[in-house]
């Protein structure tokens, strides 16, 4: 625990106390902290990929076989049956320090599905986690002053993210697949700091009380995908998706005297992908794309944002059992620019191998699809963020008969 | 899913077991644990420090500041003092009433006869009592100029009419005893016929009175109790029965008398003196926001004048408290209502702890100015304290302070702060 003293604020020490105040309060920017990569921006975008698709190097556009994933809406023409699914991702996550690393976690549902095909028609809607904010840092310090000397444990929070609801319609014409989505884009974040001083040192009947803080912000933004899916031939299918997304409103409704709101430009994206059955066991899978972020981050105090490219691929092989039902297993790799990073810092990438298997249950009702990622993001000494992390990824889904 | 269907075997597993997998994986799922950070200036985050600031009272938009005497006199004091030192005189004063006419004894009432012996009880608290070299005399004269407990001083009897001399108008010497060492009780005996003097007491309610002096250069008594002792015959019996009586009336005479006030700030003395303040505090100071933050400490800080001459010297602790005033004292003045304590508990005033002058006494009002500090402008509170020392009136010496017309010794606010975060998009 260090000692800093604050001191009188007198002659020169208050004009130090008041550009310590400014520097502080007004520009949080971490020179090479403890810097979650939920911390930047809107925090750490989430792929809203089922554990097959994580598996494959997160390659969800135009994948044989159905994916649960969020991304085309044409994608939807792929189901012949009413299914609903829903994907857990629970996340250690290592973050790298100056002085070693330190171990946290993260849960997430990045992806509920629902879809019915009606015909040539399909109908589908969508709970996706979009980004994730969450992270919680604690610290200790001591405060010296004219009252006495008071040790103090401050605890700094965010919690929350952006989600989106969403609504598809897709349809077969011939041999392609086109579909739309609408897409409201929700959430909020809750920024807290609390400071628990200690009675002084000197005389513990003397105490300074606590120190607290917090905002909250509302987040609403509007979004269209629409898109396109064919199957060229029985072992090769093709995918591609365009997104258009409003501005995102974020509005401060917390019960501070200042209530602020913010327009935050949203990225225009786009995305490429397909598999394609190289044997009659084993499937590969290439998706990438792009996502014009990086005309959002003045919005943000401490944060830049810059454009994205992701690619992922992955194989399936299915030529394993296990018990008697069929085992796929699965591996791929992927590469994603996250669009958040601290101020003046370099871009954020994440890079991952995947590996998973699936296995169907409950007489073929149900299917069941797992995924390990072990991957790191970020640069400590270049990007102010680094971790390293195993995301483990469940999905459940269920099938009408 | 048809293509699902298709990929996969048509093997299944059962369910259940697949589902206890599952939530296996499930409760291996990481919590989210709180990262720890060193250093709060590059910790992620926003946040705001807890600053000191320090406001010189000449700075505020508005601050005056006063002493009051008078909230506790020789009269209601506890102190009484016998001096005969170059320093001080004293003297108490003191009447004797409700002497009886009738005793109770062993369950039956029976009429005193005669006051056979009298004298004077002093306990005398021998820690602050200075007792001559060559020894001292206690005497007990009969005051021949009637006075008002209240009002009576070392030169006046009463509001507007002095002493004959004075000191109080010194008549027959009632009792008298000399001691050449220091003891916790003091008998002094009426040399007087007792029988008369209490007889004559009884019948005037113990008026004019009398008054007690010490002779014996340098001494100075602090009698902490007087009772008057008789022995009386009573009808019926032929032992004598003792009684005991308080005198009431009582008061205390002092030469030289507690300097007025003036514009000078102290606590202490007798008649016991207050300092009570008003001010306002800015909004900001320094660019650091004041209105609006939360106020970990506030504090109102007074510097230690020069230690007053003997006899007003201060030399024992006092215990100080602010109070929250609740109108303006300099409309109302000295009766000023007092409110609330403005913290916990009180501040030592320790003579010796102040020093050198400039030394600080620093008394909280952090209930007041955190509240000032968060409430709507239109609403806050005024900003009005009081000090009151503890005990009042238990001793004459008193502590100068300096007001805000003493250059270098004007008080002043000390604050620590934690201005409102001014959160944005992280």
């Amino acid at each position: 625990m260090r000692t800093r003293t604050k001191g009188p604020a007198r002659k020169g020490g208050r004009a130090v106390a008041a550009l310590a105040l400014a520097l502080l309060s007004l520009r949080a920017a971490p020179a090479a902290a403890q810097t979650p990569a939920t911390a930047p921006g809107l925090g750490q975008t989430v792929p809203a990929a089922d554990a097959r698709a994580a598996a494959m190097g997160g390659a969800r556009l135009g994948l044989i076989g159905g994916s649960l994933s969020v991304l085309n809406p044409a994608d939807l023409t792929g189901f012949s049956r009413p299914a609903l699914g829903m994907t857990i991702s629970p996340e250690g996550v290592s973050v790298k320090t100056e002085g070693g690393s330190q171990g946290t976690g993260r849960s997430r549902v990045p992806v509920v599905v629902a879809v019915v095909p009606r015909g040539s028609w399909a109908f589908g809607a969508s709970f996706v986690a979009e980004t994730d904010q969450d992270w919680s840092i604690q610290l200790s310090d001591t405060l010296s002053t004219a009252f006495g000397t008071f040790p103090f444990e401050e605890r700094r929070e965010h919690d929350g993210g952006l989600s989106s609801v969403n609504l598809t319609v897709a349809r077969t014409i011939g041999s392609i697949g086109a579909g739309i989505e609408a897409g409201f884009l929700t959430g909020g974040l809750r920024q807290t700091f609390f400071r628990n001083f200690e009675t002084a040192i000197e005389d513990p009947t003397v105490g300074i009380g606590v120190a607290r803080g917090e905002a909250r912000f509302g987040y609403s933004a509007f979004r269209l995908r629409g898109g396109l899916a064919t199957q060229l031939s029985p072992g090769l299918r093709v995918s591609g998706m365009l997104s258009w997304t409003g501005d995102l409103e974020a509005k401060q409704d917390t019960a501070a005297r200042e209530v602020a709101r913010y327009e935050i430009p949203m990225p225009v994206e786009w995305a490429l992908g397909g598999s394609y059955r190289v044997a009659s066991r084993l499937l590969v899978s290439a998706a990438g794309g792009w996502a014009g972020w990086g005309g959002s981050g003045d919005a943000f105090v401490s944060s830049e944002a810059s454009d994205v490219w992701w690619l992922g691929v992955g194989a399936e092989w299915l030529g394993l059992r296990l018990f008697g039902a069929g085992l796929p297993v699965r591996a791929g790799f992927r590469r994603t620019g996250l669009p958040f990073h601290p101020v003046d810092r370099d871009p954020i990438t994440e890079t991952a191998f995947t590996f998973g298997a699936g296995i169907d249950v409950a007489g073929g009702i149900a299917t069941m699809d797992a995924a390990l990622e072990l991957g790191s993001r970020g640069d400590l000494a270049a990007s102010g963020v680094e971790e390293s992390f195993t995301r483990f990824s469940l999905s459940l889904s269920v099938t009408q008969p | 899913m048809k293509a699902t269907a298709a990929a996969r075997s048509a093997g299944v597993l059962p369910g259940r077991a697949v589902s206890l997998l599952a939530i296996a994986a499930i409760a291996a799922a990481c919590t989210e644990t709180p990262l720890e950070e060193v250093d709060p200036a590059s910790a992620p985050g926003q946040s705001t420090p807890t600053v000191e600031i320090e406001i010189p009272v000449d700075a505020l938009p508005f601050w005056r500041d006063t002493a009051y005497a008078g909230y506790a006199i020789p009269a209601t004091s506890s102190l009484r003092l016998l001096a005969d030192s170059a320093d001080l005189q004293a003297r108490v004063l003191g009447r004797v009433f409700n002497l009886p006419d009738s005793i109770l004894v062993t369950d039956t009432t029976r009429a005193v006869e005669r006051f056979d012996a009298a004298f004077f009880r002093l306990l005398v608290e021998t820690g602050d009592t200075v007792f001559a070299a060559g020894g001292a005399e206690v005497e007990v004269f009969a005051i021949e100029t009637p006075y008002v407990q209240r009002e009576a001083t070392w030169g006046l009897a009463a509001d507007g009419e002095p002493w004959t001399t004075p000191g109080g108008d010194l008549g027959a010497l009632l009792a008298t005893a000399a001691f050449d060492s220091l003891r916790d009780t003091l008998v002094v005996p009426v040399v007087v016929d007792a029988d008369s003097l209490l007889r004559s007491w009884r019948s005037s309610n113990g008026e004019p009175g009398f008054v007690v002096r010490v002779t014996g250069a340098g001494t100075v008594l602090d009698v902490r109790a007087l009772a008057l002792g008789f022995e009386a015959s009573v009808t019926g019996i032929d032992t004598l029965v003792s009684g005991f009586r308080t005198p009431g009336g009582a008061t205390m005479l002092f030469d030289p008398e507690t300097p007025a006030p003036g514009s000078a700030l102290r606590l202490g003395a007798l008649p016991a003196a207050r300092i009570y303040t008003s001010f306002d505090l800015p909004d900001t100071w320094d660019d650091v926001p004041i209105r609006g933050s939360t106020v970990n400490r506030a504090a109102l800080v007074f510097r230690a004048g020069p230690s007053e001459p003997a006899p007003f010297t201060l030399m024992s602790t006092l215990a100080v408290t602010a109070v929250q005033l609740l109108a303006d004292p300099f409309v109302i003045g000295p009766k000023t209502p007092v409110g609330l304590t403005l913290s916990s508990g009180s501040v030592p005033l320790d003579p010796e702890g102040l020093g050198e002058t400039g030394g600080e006494l620093v008394v909280p009002i952090t209930s007041l100015v955190a509240l000032w500090a968060v409430a709507d402008p239109d609403s806050a509170p005024a900003l009005r304290v009081g000090l009151i020392a503890d005990p009042e009136g238990g001793a004459l010496g008193y502590q100068r302070l300096g007001s805000s017309s003493d250059a270098g010794l004007r008080p002043s606010i000390r604050m620590l702060v934690t201005p409102r975060v001014p959160f944005r998009l992280p």
